[in-house]
């Protein structure tokens, strides 16, 4: 089992490797000078030199690269040139919130959408079934942040339940925290749901044709026996590895959301920087969230060894 | 003109394939995914294939005939040995150089269904092998297909058929077809009637032996159903975890099988025949795992006969008759 | 050889007639899938919008009228004015053109170029390392973040959007076409090429790439609505096409600050996005059941009805002593198959006696797999197959009894094992549990009274070491072991009848002999019953004290195994017999074939359906079913017009 993780951690690293590469190399996709294009058009070539040595910009490729590399992994990740705080700081403010509003999200897709995949399965072609095509149609079709509007004009302008925008932390309340995450983590969740529920779907029906399930039914067991003791747990695999690969796009899916709803995480910290050309935070963003999701599919696979024992032992 | 006809051969003194000390290893990820372990699929076959014979290759799962049969045709690198062809060592040959000896040594396959391109119509699967080899012009091609469906006792209205549309021993037809189509000289055929029903696969056996008569072709034979290896075969080879066992002519081997595996495995096959008082050997235990194999001989584990030196010493091929050879330290 | 031109001409006319009725065939099967018919007209409504924009809304999008501000829909202005004045209408018109084009051009060239970089890196094992780290490494990036980072640094354009959005969509269409590469060198028909010598580009591109092209197409469909929301998301942040250029992110971004007072500044725009998405995605759904039909279209049962509580104790009936354990009388299986209603079983009938066994023996397509399954009926009764007649056990008719009634007979009065004992055991369940779970369904039984049990079964069955297997997985396991493990499933409430499909078939000789004694043995000891089903005369010699012998779902022949083995009756049986190759048969002669495969159970011949492939058969034969009756002193039931003529013939 320790094998297993080492290796695992060990088979991330080429990984990782090519992330850091492709978030150094950003800043060089920018036609003309970055340093000037920060500083804008007002600033003098003095001004914009000093920004270069500070960003290192004179070094040739390799050996900024280097050095960068050696500071991220120490932590050191650079100042935010808008902010006048180290990139570091910045991102553990935003953290927070994020990581309510992911993980909300992501309780929200699942609860909704295993049981109902789950039941589609086992009752094909009725309504169960017809209910889940349509709604993970409906799903992929509506952008979470379409959808996160529609809802903000039902309950917050028209039935005014819930709040329109803003954040509170935890520190002020569960519920108050809740009531402001619940819109923007519902949109997220059900764009989420939607996927979740067609994948669980499609893999207890796989798992449905497979031999020992008919070995259950001559043995006498019974639906529910068959689709909660049998079925779910082989089926589970491959629905983990889809909560782990969309992760990246509920991050995603959450840095617009948070703009709409003016949330302060993450994906707003992003955006911000973005139209800011504050090159640093934004290279430290993409370089967590990548991380983050790295990190995440690593646990998805150690949940996979515990749920199916053909992995763990050989 | 394309002829189909194989002009008559003298049997040569020389045999028409030669193989020494064949290897196929493979390295297996173990548990850690650090270790490598070797599975030695096939560990050290030598044999010999005479011309216009068949060749008839047993052993149960695992035993390596199958990957045998793939090393020879570079299917899969051979990782030692030789294989003498016309005096030319196959294995030595660069792959494109050996392009040109696919024509004589050619293929049958096991699974009919998944041998043949579920898209392309039959007449196409089968030129295309003349095209790969540049073989004529496409209306002869497409003549020569016609000619080949018929020998293999399909109709000419099968040139326009899918695979999905015809029954298994059809497809098989078209497998044999496929693989004679190139006029070659040795075809190793992978357990070509394993998949089929009873009925069809004496239909496929007997169409085997008209055509090798017809065409003069050579037949290594692999197969795990001994009572079909018997009845088509000349020569029997018996391979267990990777070696050849035993080696004879097919009478002298089903009266006298020397080595205690052959006689077990003899003894297993069902007869249909509820009078029949067998002696039965019931082996102990399950067949070991490539990747773990027993030291010395590999059978002793298992061998109602094993002795102390079994255990320390392979025993290597030993003539005990004519063209019978075994590897027992009982011999 | 003019003969074999002038049919070539012919045959060549046919198939030609083939092609266009597949086609016609293709374009009736496109018609009736709904998905692909709205997404196409829909798809067809967005491309018409497009290219007719500035015929539909003939003003211009740039055009500021700050007069006209924030007004709401009316006949001037169907979709309302937006904060600086401009027409919405137009505005969405030429957004929903924007996104069109950015969506095509987007799912053309990551299609493009995914395939190339997935069928090679699929193809070649040492080019997959290199390629699929870089793709793996793009592909942690969440598509969106990824796309903002590199807009940061490119700069907002319409061009390099494009061009953001194909890097960012490559690796998921490489992936994919990677994997069905994967899947495609597997299959024995590549093996097949490299024999016949092909070259490694023929081989990917004549061969492996038709059969991914549907997923491509497939894929290139979702990519197309997914660029389109990844467009409008970045536009919507201000990361994608630059305002003023209308797109439909940047109008949603417009509209949501002013969403309280002019939501049809959101509305819109946002009803815009949601068909073209849709429009895309419907057809890729569409597409994907039309080129693979099997996937929606294949069968899967659907369970008995549920029922919460602990089944009630079945109460075997008594049968009298001399009467058989199981009489099956009549039966008849129709399954319901894409090809229409089958009956894989068509009037069965055959008996089971106390301690006795049993073989069932045919070939594919025969039914007795069917009839096997239907005693227990296993088979889903709600979308599947239908039962007629009667299957008594202990006098009790198994098909009369309530879902709860049978579901206590199962595993506990009779018991089943399968062929593959690999896909037949749960893998994520220990042996000792899946042993358990059958004798805590039948009886009341403490969990380690139970287990304690499980390990004597496992001993019971020949397993060494069965404290220690118990706790192990199926996959841990060889063929052979697993089969015991089954066989101890099987025994555990001490069924009267065991009903054994095809044990040894998936097994070596040398293990199918352990198992077959295993068997006989179970059967001498315990008294228990055996249907024991096979295609292996040797099998049934040996271990059978009566045989059944099927074809195309009826009995042809039944009766004891050495009469039936010296002289046998049905001329199906005669040349099953003659078929095989016998260890003491003459190796000289060639094996007397039967002529003809067995068709097909929706195109059954009139009259006997072995009549197209007897040697003996006549005109009655072929009008007139023959019924399965005994011949006059003896005690065989055949089904044969000839049968009694025939007993000349020697096996």
């Amino acid at each position: 089992m320790a094998f297993y993780i080492t290796r695992r951690l060990l088979a991330m690293i080429p990984v990782l490797f090519v992330l850091s590469v492709i978030v150094f190399l950003i800043i060089y996709l920018i036609p003309g000078d970055p340093a000037a294009v920060m500083l804008g058009d007002g600033a003098s070539p003095e001004t914009i030199e000093a920004l270069r040595e500070q960003m290192g910009l004179n070094l040739p490729l390799l050996p900024q690269y280097l050095r960068w590399i050696g500071h991220t992994l120490q932590g050191e990740l650079g100042d935010s040139f808008f902010m006048r705080q180290p990139v570091r700081t910045a991102l553990a403010e935003h953290l927070g919130p994020t990581f309510s509003l992911a993980l909300l999200a992501e309780l929200i897709a699942i609860v909704i959408a295993v049981p109902l995949g789950v039941r589609a399965a086992s009752r094909r072609g009725e309504l169960a079934d017809k209910a889940l095509t349509g709604f993970s149609l409906f799903g992929i079709t509506v952008p979470g942040f379409v959808l996160s509007m529609f809802t903000v004009l039902l309950f917050s302008v028209q039935l005014k339940w819930l709040p329109v925008s803003g954040y509170k932390p935890l520190s002020d309340g569960l519920i108050t925290h809740l009531k402001y995450l619940i819109l923007p983590a519902l949109s997220l969740g059900i764009v989420q749901a939607a996927l979740l529920a067609r994948v669980t779907r499609s893999s207890m029906l796989e798992v449905l044709n497979e031999g020992f399930v008919k070995t259950a039914l001559a043995k006498g067991v019974s639906e529910q026996g068959i689709v909660y003791r049998h079925v779910l747990r082989n089926a589970l695999l491959p629905i983990l590895t889809v909560i782990g690969g969309s992760f990246g796009a509920l991050l995603a899916g959450a840095a617009v959301i948070e703009s709409i709803f003016n949330i302060p995480g993450m994906g707003q910290l992003l955006v911000n920087s973005v139209q800011r050309r504050d090159y640093a935070v934004i290279q430290g963003v993409i370089l967590f969230v990548a991380f983050a999701y790295v990190m995440v599919n690593l646990a998805v696979d150690l949940l996979c060894t515990i749920v199916d024992p053909r992995v763990r032992l050989k | 003109m394309i002829t189909t006809t194989i002009q008559h051969r003298e049997l040569a003194a020389e045999p028409l394939l030669r193989v020494n000390g064949l290897k196929k290893y493979y390295s297996a990820a173990n548990q850690a995914g650090f270790r490598q372990s070797v599975v030695k699929a096939v560990d050290g076959v030598s044999f010999d294939l005479r011309e216009g014979e068949t060749y008839g290759l047993v052993g149960e799962s695992g035993c390596g005939k199958s990957t045998l049969g793939k090393s020879l045709l570079r299917l899969t690198e051979p990782t030692d040995g030789e294989a003498f062809y016309q005096g030319v060592d196959l294995f030595k040959q660069p792959r494109k150089a050996f392009q040109t000896y696919r024509r004589e040594l050619q293929m049958v396959f096991q699974d009919p269904f998944s041998s043949l391109n579920p898209r392309q119509i039959i007449g196409q699967a089968l030129e295309e092998a003349l095209a790969i080899h540049r073989i004529g012009t496409p209306k002869e091609r497409t003549l020569h297909a016609m000619e080949m469906l018929h020998t293999v006792g399909l109709q000419m209205e099968h040139y326009y058929r899918l695979p999905h549309e015809l029954s298994g021993g059809q497809r098989q037809r078209i497998g044999l077809a496929r693989a004679l189509i190139l006029n070659p000289r040795i075809v190793i055929c992978d357990e070509p009637v394993s998949a089929l029903d009873v009925i069809i696969q004496s239909q496929i056996i007997n169409l085997m032996r008209r055509l090798q008569a017809e065409l003069k072709l050579t037949y290594l034979f692999i197969a795990h159903d001994i009572a079909v290896v018997r009845h088509i075969s000349d020569r029997i080879g018996i391979m267990y975890l990777g070696k050849l066992v035993e080696e004879a002519d097919t009478d002298s081997l089903f009266a006298n099988p020397l080595h205690p595996y052959t006689q077990v495995l003899l003894s297993a096959v069902p007869v249909p025949d509820p009078a029949a008082r067998r002696q039965r050997i019931i082996l102990e235990g399950d067949l070991p795992s490539p990747l773990d194999p027993p030291s010395g001989c590999a059978f002793h584990t298992r061998c109602p006969y094993a002795m102390d030196r079994c255990r320390t010493e392979t025993p290597v091929q030993r003539e005990a008759s004519e063209g019978h050879f075994a590897a027992c330290h009982l011999i | 050889m003019p003969l074999l031109e002038i049919k070539a001409d012919e045959l060549a006319a046919r198939r030609l007639r083939l092609k266009r009725e597949n086609r016609k065939l293709f374009v009736r099967r496109f018609l009736v899938n709904k998905a692909a018919v709205t997404g196409s007209v829909l798809i067809a409504l967005v491309a018409a919008v497009s290219l007719f924009a500035p015929w539909i809304a003939s003003r211009d999008p740039y055009a500021i009228d700050v007069v006209n501000r924030l007004k709401a829909p009316s006949a001037v202005y169907p979709f309302g004015t937006d904060n600086f004045g401009r027409d919405l209408l137009t505005r969405v018109v030429y957004g929903t053109r924007m996104s069109a084009e950015v969506g095509f051009a987007v799912a053309l060239g990551s299609s493009a170029i995914g395939l190339v970089i997935g069928l090679y890196a699929g193809y070649f094992k040492w080019l997959d390392q290199i390629l699929m780290r870089v793709m793996d490494g793009l592909f942690a990036f969440p598509a969106v973040l990824l796309a903002i980072a590199m807009m940061a640094a490119l700069g907002p354009s319409v061009g390099n959007l494009i061009l953001c959005l194909i890097i960012v969509f490559v690796p998921s269409i490489a992936r994919i076409v990677r994997s069905s590469v994967l899947t495609a060198k597997e299959t024995t028909y590549i093996e097949a090429m490299h024999t016949l010598g092909a070259s490694h580009n023929r081989i990917i591109w004549k061969h492996i790439l038709p059969g991914s092209l549907s997923t491509l197409i497939v894929q290139g469909s979702f990519i197309f609505a997914e660029a389109i929301i990844v467009e409008a998301a970045l536009s919507f942040l201000g990361a994608g096409i630059p305002a003023p250029t209308p797109s439909l992110g940047n109008l949603l971004s417009d509209g949501k600050l002013y969403i309280y007072n002019s939501s049809w500044m959101t509305l819109f725009p946002g009803l815009a996005l949601v068909l073209v998405v849709l429009a895309m995605n419907l057809f890729g759904d569409g597409i994907r059941d039309l080129l693979d039909p099997h996937a929606r279209r294949s069968l899967t049962k659907r369970l008995v009805q549920p029922l919460k509580q602990r089944p009630a104790p079945f109460q075997a009936g008594s049968a009298a002593a001399d009467e058989p354990l199981l009489q099956i009388r009549e039966l008849k299986t129709q399954l319901h198959t894409e090809r229409g209603r089958v009956p894989a079983v068509d009037g069965v009938s055959f008996e089971v006696g106390k301690g006795e066994v049993v073989g069932i023996v045919g070939e594919s397509g025969c039914g007795k797999s069917a009839t096997a399954q239907s005693v227990l009926r296993l088979f889903d009764e709600k979308r599947l197959a239908e039962y007629e007649g009667e299957i008594r056990y202990n006098g009790i008719d198994l098909l009369k009894l309530t879902p709860k009634q049978m579901r206590s007979v199962r595993g506990n009065e009779i018991s089943m094992i399968f062929q593959d004992p690999l896909s037949s055991l749960n893998p994520v369940h220990t042996i000792g549990e899946q042993i358990v779970e059958t004798l805590r369904l039948h009886r009341p039984i403490g969990k380690k009274e139970a287990w304690t049990k499980a390990v004597e079964l496992l001993r019971l069955t020949g397993i060494p070491a069965p404290e220690r297997r118990a706790r192990e997985y199926p996959h841990q396991l060889s063929g052979g072991m697993r089969q015991r493990v089954m066989i101890a499933i099987a025994l555990a409430c001490e069924p009267q009848l065991l009903i054994a499909d095809e044990p040894t078939t998936a097994l070596d000789v040398t293990i199918q002999a352990q198992i077959l004694e295993l068997i006989l043995d179970l059967n001498r000891r315990m008294g228990m019953s055996v249907m024991l089903i096979t295609h292996d005369l040797g099998v049934v010699a040996e271990a059978c004290s009566r045989v059944v012998v099927m074809y195309l779902g009826q009995v042809v022949e039944s009766g004891d195994v050495r009469t039936l083995f010296e002289k046998p009756l049905h001329p199906y049986t005669i040349g099953l017999m003659q078929s095989i190759p016998r260890l003491d048969g003459d190796r000289s002669q060639e094996l007397a074939a039967v002529p003809g495969s067995v068709p097909s159970l929706d195109q059954l011949p009139q009259g006997c359906r072995f009549a197209p492939r007897c040697t003996y058969a006549d005109d009655k034969c072929r009008t007139v079913m023959p019924e399965l009756a005994a011949l006059p002193g003896g005690d065989t039931l055949v089904r044969c017009w000839h049968a009694g003529k025939l007993s000349g013939m020697e096996a």
